[in-house]
């Protein structure tokens, strides 16, 4: 840590005394066609001179391929999947790392509501979206916990033009299912307002016919938003937003043979709003205060109609924040603090979560040299009841010629043990185990033995009387951007991220009847380390292809010194008798493909009609051990990689209207066993109008 | 044609005169009078000679010895025996989850069997008994009133490897069953303690792979076995009970090899 802050500090240093002799406005951001990123900085920065792997999908990417949810654009991207995990909750992953470790936010905003640290991506309407984000690797030395493997930053639409705008989109397709959006946009004077709607239903869908339940139950979900922003002076800015999302699902389940049948509610909201300052050309200042809450309430009736189960999820952060942006020469800086607070309410918890945070972060920017780009940056979390935490990240790009820029960049990034880890307190209803949170585990342990309620104890309670770290990575990255022509480009970036202490449930004592009492331990170690390509070609004005590609090697460090040490087996799948497994026997993480890519091909016939082409593959990977001994090697049952296939043609009748049509997963592509979200076949038709005066 | 048939005319004449009857010849044979072949007429020995084999007669011995024609009481028989069971059914009575904090009930007997019989018996010769994922050997305690009554000197203890790699036992590892617990962990696959794994996932119990049990019998004799599987191929109980596994069995009392 010690080496970190040092490495750090000297590199302020190295800012500091390297602007002294660069041209005072040879940074340039802002460029009107330029892809411009806020989420690496938090304030703009043009894409092409981020020295950080991080990519931006465009409105019109979002347009062409008809998405109207964020999980539709997400899994189209170089290197991202969301999928269903072993708990049955879709996720992210990026970089080989899971969605637990990706921060979902909303104009810079954290997004919370999280099942076993998945983010439903579903949840996210993309009516008034009009980028979105990536940042690839660390993130924690500017957004804190959670960004540990990365960031996605929805950005929404802001108006530049005068007057009313209004979008009206309607889309419907296969199983039913209806998406229609409006946006309304008005701009007066200092005043801008933001209006949005989106309403969402399905009938679901479902994979095997042969049992009882539903793959996907029908549902249907609709979101609001505000957003209004005030100049109240040329210097001073109000913003204030507000977002409110409701879905109600059907809930199903199934008990001896017999359908069991409920409802499942999510309702979340976000309020936000701020003061920004422009004291002078080269300082302002933002105040921003932001409160989310996310709950979930569920059901499940027996056949006579008595309650079989009941659910609750209730969380809650409040999150205010100061940010202060200056740029002297050839530095942008910015330097903010805030504070955090957050609470969960849930089934299992014996009380209400809570936890306080304060967090001061800084990042300096800068053109060194007139040539090399930095970033710079640092963050101190201090949480109430934890041990504090320092992130770092350093970044540079060295443009070697006008086509080629080498980049750089390392980060830390830690994540917090979640509340669950903490504060759980569960007894399985079939098998009856136990797992207790880390925080609750000592006295509720020390309960039950003095109630002679335990016959073994594994570890010492004095073990768990302390509180669990944070997982923690270091995050390398290396790449390059090379510009070959006008036509084509590409870049390439190898990245590396270790992850220590990750936290997972351990045996600690057994009851009296031999069931098992689990708790939280930091155990693991991961390393994830692989390539990402990505090209752009256009060989002409009408022809625009992309391609992308990520190479992935992940594993579990342990798991890969014992197979090193070579005492692991393996069950023959034929005749179950074990057999040793040699060293390079070991696949890897479960769910996680080596090779993934993407082909993205858009056409356009004349000014009114044009087609887009969407091919994704993904290598194979498992989800289980199949051969008797909980890891992953290269004789277990994977599921075969898979490719699909999305079409679409668009019409723009005129400049305000345009009609889609499409076909998602062309070749009718399933997997009913092990892919719970991939539906099949879908067709749809999407009509966008826009009414603007 | 005329030099040819001098030719063989004057072959014909060289035959006639040369083979001329000779004087008897010596009898050739075995001339060794303690081979069992000894032939008293002959006065060359032609290495025919055949001797009586020392050896094992018996065919079904491991060193059964062919051209042994007397039996020196050298015979050694195999007392290494393996064998597979395929779906040997332990299954419960009745498994019934509990509410928690309970554990499911599980009820119903142990089924029996015996290395030496090479399949389930009753009576007290039994070796181990599986029922449900609870494995039991006949030694030591019972720790539990629906266990069958101890008898002999069973003990077990379960270790790393294949049934080619463990070949030997190590006598300091053997356990008994005990009034409070089992040599063998029943933890229903949950902490994989013991023999199988538990997928919360699935909720199958698997066989953790590279897990040999190492046995003494009741009767002090030793066997190993390898667990395979613990569902039907029907999958007809859900909870399973079903145990197919490999067992070698080496039935010379004190051998600790196998």
């Amino acid at each position: 840590m010690k080496l970190k802050n040092t490495l750090f500090f000297l590199s302020i240093l190295f800012v500091f005394t390297a602007f002294g002799q660069t041209n005072s406005d040879s940074i340039s951001i802002k460029k009107k066609h330029k892809e411009v990123s806020i989420s690496a900085t938090k304030s703009s920065k043009s894409l092409d001179a981020l020295p950080i792997p991080g990519s931006i999908i465009s409105e019109k990417e979002i347009t062409e391929t008809a998405a109207t949810k964020l999980d539709e654009v997400i899994e189209k991207q170089t290197g991202i999947i969301s999928v269903p995990t072993k708990t049955g909750t879709k996720g992210v992953q990026m970089q080989g790392l899971d969605a637990s470790y990706i921060a979902i936010l909303l104009d810079g905003c954290p997004m919370i509501g999280r099942s076993f640290g998945a983010f439903d991506l579903n949840r996210i309407s993309l009516a008034d979206i009009e980028k979105i984000e990536i940042i690839r690797g660390a993130s924690s030395s500017l957004y804190g916990s959670n960004a540990l493997g990365g960031v996605i930053n929805l950005i929404s639409k802001n108006q530049v033009e005068d007057g009313k705008n209004m979008f009206l989109s309607m889309k419907y397709g296969t199983n039913n299912s209806l998406n229609s959006s409006a946006l309304y946009q008005y701009k007066k004077g200092g005043l801008q307002l933001s209006n949005s709607m989106d309403y969402y239903k399905t009938d679901g869908y479902d994979l095997i016919d042969s049992d009882l339940l539903n793959t996907i139950n029908p549902l249907s979900n609709y979101s609001f938003r505000i957003k209004i922003k005030y100049d109240l002076s040329e210097k001073i800015i109000l913003k204030a937003n507000g977002r409110y999302f409701n879905q109600e699902q059907e809930n199903t389940g199934e008990k001896s043979n017999l359908l069991l049948e409920g409802e499942s509610q999510i309702k979340e909201w976000n309020l936000g709003s701020s003061i920004k300052y422009l004291m002078h050309s080269n300082f302002s200042t933002e105040a921003e205060i932001y409160t989310t809450n996310y709950r979930t309430d569920e059901f499940l009736l027996n056949q006579n109609g008595s309650l079989f189960d009941k659910n609750y999820f209730d969380h809650t952060l409040l999150q205010s924040e100061l940010r202060n942006n200056f740029n002297f020469k050839a530095i942008n800086g910015i330097i903010g603090f805030g504070m955090t607070k957050e609470k969960l309410d849930r089934k299992y918890f014996s009380s209400i979560a809570q936890q306080d945070l304060k967090f001061l972060y800084g990042q300096l920017d800068c053109l060194a040299f007139g040539v090399v780009d930095i970033i710079a940056g640092s963050r101190y979390d201090n949480y109430s009841n934890y041990a504090t935490e320092i992130s770092n990240k350093l970044a540079l790009g060295f443009p070697i010629s006008k086509q080629l820029t080498i980049n750089s960049s390392v980060g830390t990034g830690f994540k917090i043990p979640d509340f669950r880890q903490r504060y759980f307190d569960f007894t399985n209803s079939t098998i009856g185990y136990t797992v207790l949170g880390r925080e609750v585990a000592f006295d509720r342990l020390t309960a039950m033995e003095n109630d002679g309620m335990l016959q073994g104890i594994f570890i010492p309670f004095s073990e768990i009387n302390s509180p669990l770290k944070s997982e923690t990575s270091l995050n390398i990255n290396v790449g390059i951007k090379f510009k070959v022509n006008e036509k084509t480009s590409f870049n390439i970036n190898f990245f590396k991220n270790e992850v220590v202490n990750l936290i997972e449930a351990q045996l600690v004592a057994n009851k009296t009847n031999t069931l098992p009492v689990f708790s939280y331990f930091n155990l693991n170690q991961v390393e994830t380390k692989g390539m990402e390509f990505n090209t752009r070609f256009r060989p002409n004005s009408k022809l625009e292809i992309k391609a992308g590609y990520q190479l992935l090697f992940a594993f579990d460090s342990d798991i890969k010194t014992r197979f090193e040490t070579g005492d692991v087996y393996a069950k023959d799948a034929e005749t179950l008798v074990s057999f040793k497994l040699k060293k390079d026997d070991y696949f890897g993480l479960f769910n996680r493909s080596r090779h993934m890519g993407n082909l993205k091909l858009f056409y356009q016939f004349n000014d009114k009609l044009d087609l887009n082409t969407i091919i994704t593959y993904r290598s194979k990977y498992a989800l289980y051990d199949s051969n008797g001994n909980n890891l992953l090697d290269t004789y277990d049952e994977f599921i075969d990689g898979y490719a699909l296939c999305d079409v679409g043609i668009t019409h723009h009748t005129n400049a305000s209207k345009s009609i889609q049509l499409g076909v998602k997963n062309i070749f009718d592509f399933t997997n009913p066993e092990y892919i719970s979200n991939i539906s099949g076949r879908l067709y749809y038709i999407n009509l966008k109008i826009n009414f603007k005066n | 044609m005329k030099t040819k048939l001098v030719l063989s005319m004057l072959t014909l004449a060289v035959v006639f005169t040369a083979c001329k009857k000779e004087s008897p010849e010596p009898i050739t044979g075995c001339t060794d009078p303690t081979a069992i072949n000894f032939n008293p007429l002959a006065s060359i020995d032609d290495s025919s000679c055949v001797y009586d084999i020392y050896g094992c007669t018996d065919s079904t011995a491991i060193n059964f010895n062919p051209l042994a024609s007397i039996d020196d009481s050298s015979c050694i028989y195999e007392t290494i025996v393996s064998g597979t069971i395929t779906e040997l059914d332990a299954q419960a009575a009745t498994f019934a989850p509990n509410p928690p904090p309970a554990p499911p009930t599980i009820t119903g007997d142990y089924t029996k069997f015996s290395f030496a019989e090479g399949t389930v018996v009753e009576g007290d010769d039994w070796d181990v008994a599986f029922r449900s994922t609870s494995i039991i050997f006949n030694g030591g305690m019972a720790s539990d009133t629906s266990q069958p009554n101890r008898t002999g000197n069973a003990a077990v203890y379960i270790i790393d490897g294949t049934m080619e790699s463990i070949s030997s036992v190590d006598e300091s590892l053997l356990l008994q069953d005990g009034a409070t617990s089992t040599a063998i962990i029943d933890d229903m696959g949950i902490q994989q303690m013991g023999w199988c794994i538990y997928d919360f996932a699935t909720n199958m119990i698997s066989p953790i792979a590279g897990k040999i049990l190492v046995v003494r019998t009741h009767d002090n004799k030793y066997a190993k076995i390898e667990i395979l599987n613990f569902y039907d191929a029907a999958f007809s109980n859900v909870y399973g009970g079903f145990y197919t596994f490999n067992y070698v069995y080496q039935s010379e009392e004190g051998t600790l090899t196998f």
